[in-house]
């Protein structure tokens, strides 16, 4: 066959496929969020956790990088993080959710010298040269430090109430976050029939033959299942019931309880129940939720061999309880929050008292500085994990998980009050306020130890955050703050600094940040 | 020879078309009614035959019928008190409306001078009309009163025909027919102040008319006649933000002024009345969203919607009636999805079958059955309003660390002819929540069985367009237009256009 007669064939058929091809009215949304932050810290430096963990040999409270005397020295750098959300729309019913992110601070990498961080390199080695995420603020940038963070197609089955969200995507638990706050890869159906709303989801946190067990793909994974169900009710009333599995058939390796390191475990599986109710009484404006969480970790043993034979599995009992009320007064919004979970004693038992906030645990190893268990209400800045309030690459708090612990055998639960008014002083000036306290709900192996006394402190009392934030809307879109946070440590933290002295004990320094920012969102 | 003579066909035609300037106009008197009067069907003919006399002239001859005539004229004579008012309305044979015109006295010795009057003042806006003239430069063109007619010679309103059936004149636009904007009708003075909102009261006996225009927190309340004035203002606090404006009027008389507002997240609105020159609080505290307007052309109701605890928009849609400080609720209607009361209407077709409209998230007219399945939908974008009101947004917040923004909706108005009006405004800039309108329009359309049809639509603001109204009695559409967006020390500023319906 000739050229000319394929091209005219090819062109035939392009032009009879786009007869036949139906209009389809294609609608592209775009959304982002881009801020400019510059911070004034002892604690923060661009990392994520609670700074104030204590060592697990001793017991005392170290200095954050940079820092050699109890005196800290102040971190001061810009951060930058833009999200880009792009939707495109085929129709009511289908549509395709992407979500991009480009971060960095300012002066830190770029070039040929940038990380790998993120991803899993043998023995931790960093590649110089490779890609960097949450880089690229050096000097003459060109870092490709492009991420991706969700990629989900969104439809509607015909003829039903059923909408399907499949890919990777953002999840809430509808305990407020204090369970699961994340991004995952999954598939979540949301059915609305009348007044009620039924969830339900299954979702592959990480399979671990992608870290090389030899092992077929999808049989040693983190699964998370989902149920939900509410229902408003009334204008003024919803009320829910929800169920979470997590199930982590990789298990998981290095857990600790304060001196006790070094623990495995071959799985683990929590089940979570809840009953949640959000209503409006009068002017005040009520929310709460009770849940338990129960479950077991499978063949815990430590280097010294298999713990608590001949019962090798550990069962957890856990509890949580929150309770919310708002209401408008004068210029503006008065908050009350408190929450409490569970904790956990020293685990010489096999039987696990402390709430689980999930967090990372990419190849068996659980982090305990890149959460994905959130509580906003508080409005703390410090104190605890408040992604409301950070929505950076800092990510730093004292309660970092709402179990508050390091991993699931040394939560050792949380009493959290806060209060807070938001206030408008003028159309385009706002000031919020916030104050709020800390108390561990049980004493473990991460409790600091007093230098003084050699012990632990008697005081579950973690501290009080004192919180500013006030704002200017230059535009609708731009918004310009200042945030400002202190916290006084309480006496759970007394004299464990690790630069004391048995004669002259020292406490950990008060945290404080001072955060300058300008915010665009579309 | 054939082709000469159809060419010398096709010039004259025009010119029996057009009528002469220098020819009279012919002129018949169909009806003149008459209220409030003793021996009214004699009043009626009298006063049709004193108009007939009165209206031939130089300009004008009155014919002996409708036959052949080229401007039909009929009338309303009406006595209130001592006071009596002749309004006229001369229209073409096909039925449209050229001019209006009034003339009032206070006793039964001014009516045949006032029927003279009148006569002059349609023979010279009908020979202006007749002879293409415009008026005058910077003379305003007023609605109220009728007396100063809008000219039907350059229109505010494109209608379809004129953009299906016309072929251009030639390749290229000439700067007038490209003109755009307040070409007739009435235009305010700037007024302080970016309003989103805007609501009309009632006519006063001076014949002036109540407006109100609202913007993010403050409420005016002007009185149009000649010009704006300004009688009154009230300013919320800084927490509170105004998302609809509507009156209604009471059994009473009095005025209720509906203020949507929304208060740390939670509805809070207001009613507010007129008492004298003061803008007087009714009620406060109100837990619902609330728009007054013609459901499917019928009488103008009171409507109102509740926000649920999570659902910006809570069930359905019930009429409402005050009851001193308490808002019953009564006859509840099913919102068809993406429906909520901001952005829906009914219409009935042919067969009297109600049909629901709404705009959609994407901004499409689409069109729901009884039965509430879809059954049209717009190929263009309507709606757009750069007002909106925002709630946290805890399941998103950890990614977006931003509230979400809920947009309010232009409004969608159905005549008790069974006319849909809905707004439209583009922009350069909307994108996301990030929105900046630069033109608006109002388009008309009729459900033709199948689909809506466009009728007419005016022509574009070059402004945004927040907020518009068709006030059926006056056959008018007043236009709401932001001609500067408020800045950080400033209010920004709007004005008002006001258009004669055609």
């Amino acid at each position: 066959m000739s050229l000319k007669r394929t091209v005219a064939i090819a062109a035939a058929a392009g032009a009879l496929a786009a007869i036949s091809v139906p209009a389809m009215a294609f609608e592209n949304e775009f959304h982002g969020t881009s801020r400019l932050r510059y911070f004034l810290s002892n604690y923060e430096n661009g990392g994520g956790g609670n700074p104030l963990v204590p060592s697990a040999t001793t017991g005392l409270i170290g200095a954050p990088t940079g820092s050699t005397t109890d005196d800290l020295k102040m971190n001061n750098y810009f951060e930058s993080r833009t999200r880009i959300f792009y939707t495109a729309k085929a129709s009511d019913d289908l549509k395709l959710v992407t979500g991009f992110e480009i971060d960095s601070v300012f002066g830190d990498r770029a070039q040929g010298l940038t990380t790998s961080g993120g991803t899993f390199v043998a023995g931790g080695a960093v590649a110089t040269g490779a890609t960097g995420r949450n880089e690229g603020g050096a000097l003459e940038s060109d870092t490709v430090n492009l991420e991706t963070k969700w990629v989900y197609l969104d439809f509607k089955i015909p003829s039903t109430p059923i909408q399907v969200k499949a890919g990777i995507q953002p999840i809430k638990d509808q305990l407020k976050g204090i369970f699961l706050d994340a991004d995952v890869a999954g598939i979540l159906t949301i059915a609305k029939v009348g007044p009620a709303t039924f969830n339900t989801g299954y979702f592959r946190g990480y399979d671990q033959s992608f870290f090389g067990t030899a092992r077929p793909r999808g049989m040693d994974n983190l699964d998370i299942g989902l149920v939900e169900a509410k229902i408003a009710a009334t204008k003024d009333l919803n009320f829910g019931a929800v169920y979470y599995l997590y199930a982590d058939g990789r298990g998981l390796n290095g857990l600790s309880n304060g001196p006790v390191t070094g623990i495995n475990t071959s799985a683990m599986m929590l089940h979570t129940v809840g009953l949640t109710a959000d209503a409006k009484i009068g002017p005040v404006a009520l929310s709460g939720f009770a849940a338990y969480q129960g479950g077991l970790l499978r063949n815990i043993n430590n280097a010294a061999g298999t713990r608590n034979a001949p019962d090798t599995t550990a069962y957890l009992n856990a509890l949580a309880f929150n309770a919310a009320a708002k209401v408008a007064i004068g210029p503006g919004t008065l908050k009350a929050a408190g929450l409490y979970t569970s904790g956990n004693g020293n685990t010489d038992r096999n039987h696990l008292t402390g709430w689980v906030g999930t967090s990372q645990s990419q190849n068996q190893a659980w982090s305990s500085t890149a959460g994905t268990s959130t509580y906003n209400e508080s409005g703390m800045m410090l104190l605890n994990r408040n992604a409301a309030a950070g929505t950076g690459t800092t990510d730093v708090a004292i309660v970092y998980n709402t179990g508050n612990g390091t991993n699931p055998l040394n939560m050792q639960g949380l009493w959290l009050a806060t209060m807070g008014f938001d206030a408008k002083i003028t159309p385009k000036f706002y000031a919020n306020t916030n104050v709020g306290a800390a108390w561990v709900a049980r004493t473990n192996g991460l409790k600091p130890v007093d230098r003084a006394t050699g012990r632990q402190n008697a005081s579950n009392y973690m501290g009080t955050e004192v919180n500013v934030e006030a704002g200017y809307k230059m535009y609708d879109n731009l918004t310009a703050s200042l945030q400002a946070a202190y916290v006084i440590l309480g006496g759970y933290y007394n004299g464990s600094s690790t630069f004391g002295t048995a004669t002259a004990a020292k406490d950990p320094e008060n945290p404080y940040t001072i955060r300058t920012s300008l915010i665009f969102n579309f | 020879m054939k082709k000469l003579l159809i060419l010398l066909a096709a010039l004259l035609i025009p010119l029996s078309v057009v009528p002469a300037s220098a020819v009279q106009i012919r002129v018949f008197v169909t009806d003149m009614n008459a209220l409030g009067v003793q021996n009214r069907d004699e009043m009626k003919a009298t006063l049709q035959m004193l108009l007939a006399s009165r209206l031939t002239g130089d300009k004008t001859i009155a014919v002996s019928s409708a036959g052949e005539a080229d401007v039909l004229v009929s009338g309303t004579y009406v006595t209130i008190g001592k006071i009596f008012s002749v309004d006229a309305l001369a229209k073409t044979a096909a039925g449209k409306t050229l001019t209006r015109a009034f003339v009032q006295g206070e006793s039964q010795d001014e009516l045949i001078p006032a029927v003279g009057k009148l006569a002059d003042k349609l023979s010279a806006d009908l020979a202006r009309i007749y002879s293409g003239a415009l008026p005058e430069a910077g003379t305003a063109v007023m609605p109220i009163p009728a007396a100063k007619t809008l000219t039907p010679v350059k229109s505010d309103f494109i209608k379809n025909e004129q953009q299906v059936n016309k072929t251009p004149a030639a390749e290229f636009i000439k700067p007038h027919d490209f003109e755009q904007g307040a070409a007739g009708g009435w235009l305010s003075k700037r007024l302080t102040g970016a309003a989103n909102l805007l609501a009309v009261g009632k006519t006063l006996l001076d014949g002036s008319r109540e407006i109100f225009l609202a913007e993010n927190r403050r409420l005016s309340y002007y009185r149009q006649s000649a010009d704006m004035k300004l009688v009154a203002e009230i300013e919320l606090g800084n927490s509170e933000k105004i998302l609809s404006l509507d009156t209604m009027e009471n059994g009473d008389g009095s005025l209720d002024i509906y203020l949507t507002i929304l208060r740390s997240e939670e509805l809070s609105s207001q009613v507010w009345q007129v008492k004298g020159d003061k803008l007087v609080l009714a009620v406060q505290n109100l837990p619902y969203f609330f728009r007054s307007f013609s459901l499917a052309g019928g009488p103008k109701k009171l409507y109102a919607q509740a926000m649920g605890r999570e659902e910006d928009f809570f069930s359905t849609v019930s009429e409402a009636v005050r009851n001193g400080s308490a808002i019953n609720l009564k006859n509840p209607i099913k919102m068809p999805r993406f429906g909520n009361i901001y952005g829906f209407n009914q219409f009935r077709d042919r067969d009297g079958t109600t049909h629901t409209i709404v705009i959609n998230p994407d901004g499409y007219l689409v069109v729901y059955s009884q039965e509430m399945k879809e059954m049209w939908r717009s190929n263009d974008k309507f709606g757009g309003s750069e007002l909106y009101f925002q709630k946290d947004d805890d399941a998103n917040v950890r990614v977006t660390g931003d509230k979400r923004w809920v947009f309010m909706n232009q409004r969608i108005q159905v005549s008790s002819k069974g006319e849909i009006l809905v707004g439209k405004n583009d922009g350069f800039w909307v994108l996301g929540n990030a929105r900046s309108y630069k033109k608006g329009a109002v388009y008309c359309f009729t459900w033709d069985g199948s689909s809506l049809s466009e009728k007419w639509r005016t022509r574009d603001t070059q402004n945004y367009m927040p907020d518009y109204q068709y006030d059926e009695a006056h056959n008018e559409l007043i236009i709401l237009q932001t001609v500067q967006r408020p800045g950080i020390t400033t209010r920004g500023a709007s004005s008002l256009a006001i258009k004669k319906v055609e």
